[in-house]
């Protein structure tokens, strides 16, 4: 089916516009708002819209401008003939469509619309008219939209295209549907979308009956043990009961017999004590007599050494003696030393205060005389200056001003004196023979005369000539200025008494002259006095006179001093004085170093002496002592020989009492004491322990009767058998559960697999076609991936070479979509053009406003070889020059 | 003198195994009832007395409602019955033999039951009763080891017939090992080789719950009711015994039956799917229409097809539900027909059904458990299909 050429009247902003289109490819430019769009719509309503619709689409038909109702007539071709429409769009019954095949009859009305849509192969639908063709029609603003919606009324076509053309591929029948679905329903009571079991699913309760049954075995297994435990501890009880009993009374016997041997312990022991005491005594009573023997000899050999031992320090004591009187000697003189280089050097020390004294005296009155010069000067100075005013007084007081002033009156005067002159006429006297008078002034001969004002020339005495200069009133006002000009002069000069400008030029330079050096003269003074210098000579003369007085007085300690004459004699003085004090002040140090050092060498020698002496005292103090205890010792124990007599006797009795003690000591051993401690503190401890167990057990015993004594409500023993069963059969049964779940879950899984693979089947060549279009805008390795499910295609992917991975086709940018949906319309329309004598019309209106200005020529390839596989390419373009490339029939849009 | 020797009747045993509520109780009441029908023919045959050696409970630790119903039916026999502990109702510390409510019923209901708890000769009118009594959980010890004590027979009657009661393994046999035994402490051991059996005239053991002689005076009675599956031909429980014993003589004994439920141990195997047809025969030849009296133990092996599968199903349960229990040891295999998978797999009309279907045969011989998923998966598959064949059909 082909477009031919359609006439658009009354239409919107079209008046009549008729457009021829191009059995391949045709380019429609025009401006925005030149009608491109309503063209289209206009062509689309033509072939879908009923002449009698009514409502909003057609109202929006109507043009503002030109009255009478809108009306398409289109010429086209299908099913081997041409066609003639006519649609008039008069709202309601007025509405007429007449369609003529050409060479054949003609249809009016319903029958032309019925004709019309049976040519189209679309079923007539009131309402979704928009969505007739709407894979062939790229409206204006969605190109880029996902064509696969506008698919959908020529799926079933499609479908049918792509089994003929890919032999026979089986689609899948009702029987798998209805099977299919009846899976997924069941597959749906046991899993969740993501694959999850679905809680609540009979495989979730099965398991969770498994767990409760496992749960319920557990707790009856509890129970029965703890009867069997109960009963165990029962008996255990019973066998450690019977068994305590027997120890306690092995052990009570062993008791017996340990008290025995225990008494027998105790009595052995008090004969210890006794026998242990007696030693004792005997002891002592030896060691005292022993003690005294060796006092007394000890105390013999003491006198004797210390006897020994003193002699010697006697003699000591006289050498001692003498090295101290030595030391006192030496210190005596080493202090009269220092005390005399002590005064020395106090004298010194004055001496010294005295030089600077003078000094300072003499640096005094060289100050005041430096300054007393200064006040002369300055006095001068005054002078002079007070001179130089007086003359300057003297003159006028002319300033350069003044001068300037007068010497501008005088030049003036001068110019008015000129001007006159000027003015003036002159008479020259050549000849004459009588008297000539000239304003009264005589002329000799030779003479000129000048006249500034009318003057009378008087020749003789007949002869009155009056003479008036030229320039009338200005030689009046020349004249008067000369005379103001003079006036005005001699009046500054008066003022300033001088006489002339010259003069006063003069004057005024001796002016200049004088006020310079009197400046001078200040700033001279300036330098000497700045306004303090009396008050400087007033305190250098006082500094001066007290200096005087310190070193009057100073000089009065002395007697035979040296006056200085003056500073430098005084600085001499002072240099000598300060030599002397130095070396006096060494001497004095050196002198008091000697005198410590003898100090320290008198302590010394004293100190020895004092201990020496108390040594010897000591000595004799000790003899004397232990000489009186020696006595007294004799006295209480006897000679030598009565103390011997006593030791030996002391000694036997010693020996005898430790045998004694010996003896029982080894019956004591025999009985082995420190063990019958150990075995009467274990016997107890068993016996506590067994007595512990048995009353232990005695309690277990009660507990476990009291939990053995049953109420018969449940028997333990069974409800374990019954919950065993019951596991047993929930295990059972989840088995079966889980194998019904896990057999609807192969299936699911089965199914959804072969049927994606049949999927494929279909979509495959579709996606062909699509790439074959997409390469000859991308290039090769680009593809395009169709979906089909559940009977439709949708999901468009695309896959370039630069990009890994298929992009969704709502994620491509907006040229991208306007051109991939391009490629996916020029497939399916070729694929459809087969029930349309291979041909169909494709519309793009500005469909790739977003592609860039480089893809948009690539485009034409790809629009060029939808044309070349039958197709009618017609697009619509604001800038067809974009176009160039394809070759198009090209014609323009006027609005009119 | 005429003894009615019983065992191992086990009142209380709880066949949790059974899962219908009813069908379990009607087992249980089983039990009970034995003990009436015995009582009638201890009468009839006029036994003087009734010795129950051992396991009389089953378990130690027996409830009021058990206790109630047994001592009432002791009461019923009407006749002295001596009853000992054995391994399953031991006469230890917390037991039912010494519990109140068991000392009670007993009082009230079964005036004539003695329970002997002690290695102590208990002497009746007819006949002295040599109790060996478990008195513990786990005893290694002989039991009989104080029948071999020669003064215990001077102090005896000399002409009443003394009758050893004991519960225990003797020599040759084992412990009996039994799925249900959770509480198989080791039974007692019995040495009969080295008692005096001149001085004895009748040994009646319990333990073993099939009627058997062991030597010329030991005899097992085996339980009153049967209580597990068989387990060959040599165990022969649901009996009691009637011995004729007198002093000095060798004892004559009789069996008399007094089970009365049916249990019983199947195999099948599948070579074709004929074979659940032949099932269905055997089944209906064995249990015929009967229900809530038999117990079927089954082993099937083999493999079917998917829909006699289905038919196989269908049959089981029917019997499940006419049985007392199925227990069922199932190891078939399915493996569609050829029909079948040509159904499936073959079937072009529908290509996603046919490849999946291929796919799942295809994982049927991979041999570990993702084959059973697959066969599962197989035949849910093939009902779904099969279901719209009925559905287009209407």
């Amino acid at each position: 089916m082909k477009l031919l050429k359609a006439t658009v009247r009354n239409y919107r902003i079209h008046r009549d516009v008729t457009v021829e289109f191009d059995p391949e490819r045709t380019l429609i430019g025009g401006q925005n708002e030149s009608g491109k769009s309503t063209l289209v719509e206009a062509l689309h309503h033509a072939l879908f819209m009923k002449a009698r619709k009514t409502g909003r689409e057609r109202d929006k038909m109507s043009s503002d401008r030109y009255p009478g109702t809108p009306e398409v007539e289109l010429r086209f071709s299908a099913r081997g003939s041409d066609w003639h429409l006519v649609k008039s769009f008069n709202k309601g019954r007025k509405g007429a469509a007449r369609l003529t095949q050409e060479g054949g009859r003609t249809w009016t009305d319903d029958e032309a619309e019925a004709r019309l849509a049976e040519l189209l192969q679309v079923e007539q639908q009131g309402r979704n008219e928009k969505e007739q063709w709407a894979h062939l029609w790229v409206w204006q603003g969605r190109s880029g939209e996902d064509p696969s919606a506008d698919t959908q009324s020529e799926q079933q076509r499609l479908i049918s295209r792509l089994q003929e053309g890919g032999g026979a591929v089986a689609m899948q029948s009702d029987t798998d549907v209805r099977v299919m679905d009846e899976n997924a329903r069941s597959y749906a009571e046991y899993y969740t979308q993501t694959g999850k079991l679905r809680a609540g699913s009979a495989l979730q309760l099965a398991e969770d009956a498994c767990q409760a049954a496992s749960a319920g075995l557990e707790v009856a297994q509890r129970t029965l043990k703890d009867v069997e435990k109960a009963i165990s501890e029962f008996e255990a009880a019973g066998r450690t009961i019977a068994q305590g009993e027997r120890d306690l009374e092995g052990l009570r016997k062993q008791q017996k017999e340990l008290q025995e041997r225990l008494d027998t312990l105790g009595r052995l022991r008090h004969e210890e004590q006794d026998s242990l005491h007696t030693v004792e005594k005997a002891g002592e009573v030896y060691a005292r007599c022993e003690e005294a023997d060796r006092s007394i000899n000890g105390l013999e050999k003491e006198i004797a050494e210390l006897e020994l031992r003193s002699a010697p320090g006697v003699q000591e004591e006289i050498v001692l003696s003498g090295v101290l009187g030595e030391a006192e000697q030496g210190l005596c003189e080493a202090r009269k030393a220092a005390d005399a280089a002590r005064t020395l050097r106090r004298n010194a020390s004055l001496q010294l205060e005295l030089a600077r004294a003078r000094v300072t005296r003499w640096r005094a009155a060289e100050q005041v005389r430096e300054l007393k010069a200064k006040v002369d000067e300055a006095g001068v100075l005054n002078a002079s200056f007070k001179e130089l005013r007086q003359k300057l007084g003297s003159l006028p007081e002319l300033d350069e001003a003044l001068l300037d002033r007068m010497t501008a009156l005088q030049e003036r005067h001068l110019k008015a004196q000129a001007a006159l002159e000027g003015m003036a006429a002159e008479i020259e006297l050549l000849k004459t023979d009588t008297d000539v008078e000239v304003s009264g002034e005589r002329m000799v001969p030779g003479g000129r005369a000048r006249i500034t004002e009318p003057a009378d020339l008087v020749l003789g005495d007949t002869v009155r000539v009056r003479i008036y200069p030229g320039g009338g009133n200005s030689l009046t006002v020349a004249r008067e200025e000369v005379a103001r000009s003079e006036e005005e002069l001699r009046l500054l000069l008066d003022r300033f008494a001088v006489e002339s400008v010259a003069s006063a030029t003069a004057q005024l330079r001796q002016r200049n002259e004088l006020e310079v050096s009197a400046k001078r003269v200040q700033e001279q003074l300036q330098g000497i006095d700045d306004g303090t210098l009396h008050q400087q000579l007033a305190s250098a003369e006082e500094l001066l006179q007290r200096a005087e007085s310190d070193a009057g007085r100073r000089a009065g300690m002395f007697t035979g001093s040296i006056e200085p004459l003056d500073l430098q004699e005084a600085l001499q003085q002072l240099d000598t004085a300060e030599a002397s004090f130095e070396r006096a002040q060494e001497a004095e140090d050196d002198s008091q170093k000697i005198v410590e050092d003898m100090e320290s060498r008198v302590a010394a020698a004293a100190g020895q002496l004092e201990e020496l002496q108390e040594r010897i005292a000591g000595s004799k103090q000790q003899l004397a002592t232990k000489r009186d205890l020696l006595v007294w010792l004799v006295s209480q124990h006897g000679d030598k020989k009565t103390r011997e007599e006593a030791l030996l006797g002391n000694r036997k009795a010693l020996h005898e009492a430790e045998a004694v003690l010996q003896r029982v000591r080894m019956e004591l051993r025999k009985l082995q004491p420190e063990l019958l401690e150990g075995d009467r503190e274990r016997l107890a401890r068993s016996m506590e322990q067994k007595r512990d167990a048995k009353s232990r057990a005695m309690e277990i015993l009660g507990e476990s009767r009291a939990q053995l004594r049953l109420d018969g409500s449940m028997d333990p023993v069974a409800a374990c058998h019954e919950a065993r069963a019951l596991l047993d059969s929930a295990e059972r049964r989840l088995r079966g559960v889980r194998l019904r779940a896990d057999s609807l879950a192969l299936l699911h899984e089965l199914f959804s697999e072969e049927q994606r693979t049949l999927a494929d089947r279909f979509s495959k060549p579709l996606a062909e076609k699509v790439t074959g279009y997409l390469q000859a805008l991308f290039g090769p390795g680009t593809e395009a991936r169709v979906t089909f499910d559940n009977g439709a295609f949708r999901e468009i992917r695309l896959v370039r070479p630069s990009v890994s991975g298929a992009v969704e086709f709502d994620a491509l940018s907006g040229g991208a979509r306007e051109q991939v949906a391009a490629a996916v319309r020029l497939a399916i329309a070729e694929l459809l053009a087969a029930d349309y004598d291979g041909s169909l019309p494709l519309i793009f209106d500005d469909a790739f406003a977003y592609s860039d200005p480089e893809r948009v020529q690539e485009l034409q390839r790809m629009l060029d070889l939808g044309a070349r596989k039958g197709l009618q390419i017609i697009v619509l373009s604001c800038n067809p020059s974009d176009y160039a490339g394809l070759g198009a029939r090209e014609m323009v849009l006027d609005p009119q | 003198m005429k003894v009615l020797h019983t065992a191992d009747w086990q009142i209380g045993k709880p066949f949790a195994r059974i899962e219908d509520a009813r069908k379990r109780a009607l087992v249980q009441q089983e039990r009970i009832d034995a003990i009436a029908r015995l009582g009638a023919l201890a009468r009839d045959e006029q036994a003087s007395l009734v010795l129950v050696a051992g396991d009389l409970f089953d378990s130690p630790t027996a409830d009021k409602a058990t206790v109630s119903a047994a001592c009432s039916a002791i009461g019923g026999i009407g006749l002295p019955v001596v009853v000992i502990p054995g391994n399953h109702d031991h006469g230890g510390p917390g037991t039912i033999w010494k519990q109140d409510f068991f000392l009670r019923e007993q009082r009230e209901m079964a005036p004539l039951m003695t329970v002997l708890l002690e290695n102590q000769p208990f002497e009746c009118d007819d006949a002295v009763i040599l109790p060996c009594p478990l008195q513990r959980q786990i005893e290694s010890r002989d039991l009989t080891a104080w029948l071999r004590e020669a003064e215990l027979y001077a102090s005896l009657p000399p002409g009443k017939p003394r009758i050893v009661l004991a519960h225990g393994s003797v020599a040759e046999f084992g412990a009996a090992d039994d799925e249900d035994e959770l509480f198989s402490g080791v039974s007692g051991r019995l040495d009969l080789d080295r008692l005096p059996m001149d001085e004895l005239d009748y040994v009646a053991l319990g333990d073993w719950h099939g009627t058997k002689q062991v030597t010329p005076k030991a005899w097992y009675s085996g339980t009153h009711e049967i209580d597990r599956f068989p387990r060959g031909e040599a165990n022969r429980p649901g009996h009691v015994l009637l011995a004729t014993v007198e002093r000095g003589g060798v004892p004559d004994v009789k069996e008399f039956v007094t089970g009365r439920l049916g249990w019983q141990s199947l195999e099948h195997h599948f070579a074709d799917d004929h074979g659940v047809e032949e099932l269905e025969a055997l089944l209906r030849e064995h249990f015929g229409t009967r229900a809530d009296q038999d117990l079927l133990q089954l082993r099937l092996t083999g493999s079917l097809g998917i829909e006699a599968a289905d038919a196989l199903e269908r049959l089981l349960d029917t019997f499940s539900s006419r049985l007392l229990r199925l227990k069922l040891y199932d190891e078939v295999v399915t493996a569609p027909t050829g029909d079948e998978l040509a159904e499936l797999s073959g079937n072009l009309s529908d290509p996603l059904v046919a490849k999946v279907a291929t796919r799942l045969v295809a994982m049927l011989s991979s041999g570990d458990e993702s084959a059973e998923v697959a066969a599962a998966a197989l035949r849910e598959l093939y009902s779904a299909v099969q279901r719209e064949g009925g559905d287009e059909a209407s």
